[in-house]
């Protein structure tokens, strides 16, 4: 991946956990990609505990209600910022038990707020149904940063059939973001020839050759050799 | 981004702080702010839980989280 793309999506990254536009980090636009890594991390961690104390409550209380009680409670009470915050927080088994009981565009939302070190649980127990109506809805608002970090929770069945979901121009903005990028070979098998011959053609006419450039360095020779075949094609 | 911040919010990576004073400031500032958006949040979210919740467990909800 070329130093401005990984920079972008550092930016990107801190952007979202500040809960800002990308603008407000102007002065920052000559950090290094590792540097801004790093700084993303430590003020996550820091953000995850200075309310650690509420949210720690926040979750003693939802263990003393029904399941349903707490759901209603995540949707209508504490929102998807505040929800996205108590599920980190929760048992792996006990934020798997919760996804079910919400509704997919809430999901997205809570997605969208979530400490994406901390996904994995919210997602592994949910069927492909529910993430394939929660990943439209995070590539309707163009939430390739959070689809990014989702690629590498979903296992590999899952993975194959949620590729259906996503257009070419989804597939290549997602793809400086994707925190696995082995599982890039997994998508692109799950791709037929005419898909592939999609997303080369979106690459060019997006201007989005250095995102793709920046997938085929992790696909295995095979996959390689069929996205070169749609390349001449 | 206004005047400059004087409490520090977090450690910064060495390549942050050498990019100088504006960029420190302002990171401390965007911390700053989430902090104070999270807390705003966490407040609200209290009062709708108190109203969701059955009267009945009301009082083991505040004894809980406190309030």
């Amino acid at each position: 991946m070329s130093r401005d793309l990984a920079r972008d999506a550092e930016l990107g990254r801190l952007a979202r956990v500040l809960g800002v536009e990308v603008e407000a980090l102007d002065v920052l636009a000559d950090a290094e990609p590792e540097d801004l890594r790093a700084l993303t991390q430590s003020i996550a961690e820091h953000l995850h505990h200075r309310h650690a104390g509420a949210f720690d409550r926040a979750i003693a209380v939802a263990g003393k209600l029904p399941s349903a009680m707490t759901a209603k409670l995540a949707q209508h009470a504490m929102g998807p910022a505040l929800s996205a915050r108590a599920a980190g927080l929760l048992e792996p088994k006990q934020a798997a038990d919760l996804a079910k009981r919400l509704p997919p565009l809430f999901l997205a939302d809570v997605a969208v707020h979530a400490d994406l070190r901390q996904v994995g649980p919210l997602v592994e127990g949910l069927s492909p149904d529910v993430m394939g109506e929660a990943g439209a809805a995070l590539r309707e608002r163009e939430e390739w940063i959070v689809l990014g970090a989702f690629v590498g929770h979903v296992d590999e069945d899952a993975l194959v059939e949620l590729v259906d979901v996503f257009d070419a121009e989804a597939l290549l903005r997602v793809g400086p973001f994707v925190d696995a990028p082995e599982r890039f070979d997994t998508i692109f098998s799950a791709l037929s020839d005419e898909r592939l011959d999609d997303l080369v053609g979106a690459a060019a006419d997006l201007d989005l050759g250095t995102q793709l450039d920046a997938m085929v360095e992790h696909l295995s020779d095979d996959q390689a050799a069929r996205l070169d075949a749609a390349r001449v094609s | 981004m206004g005047t400059r911040f004087q409490r520090r919010t977090v450690e910064l990576p060495d390549g942050i702080t050498a990019l100088g004073p504006d960029a420190v400031d302002t990171v401390h500032t965007l911390v700053h702010q989430a902090e104070r958006r999270q807390a705003a949040e966490l407040r609200d979210a209290l009062d709708r839980t108190l109203k969701i919740v059955p009267r009945p467990l009301r009082g083991a909800v505040k004894k809980v989280v406190g309030a």
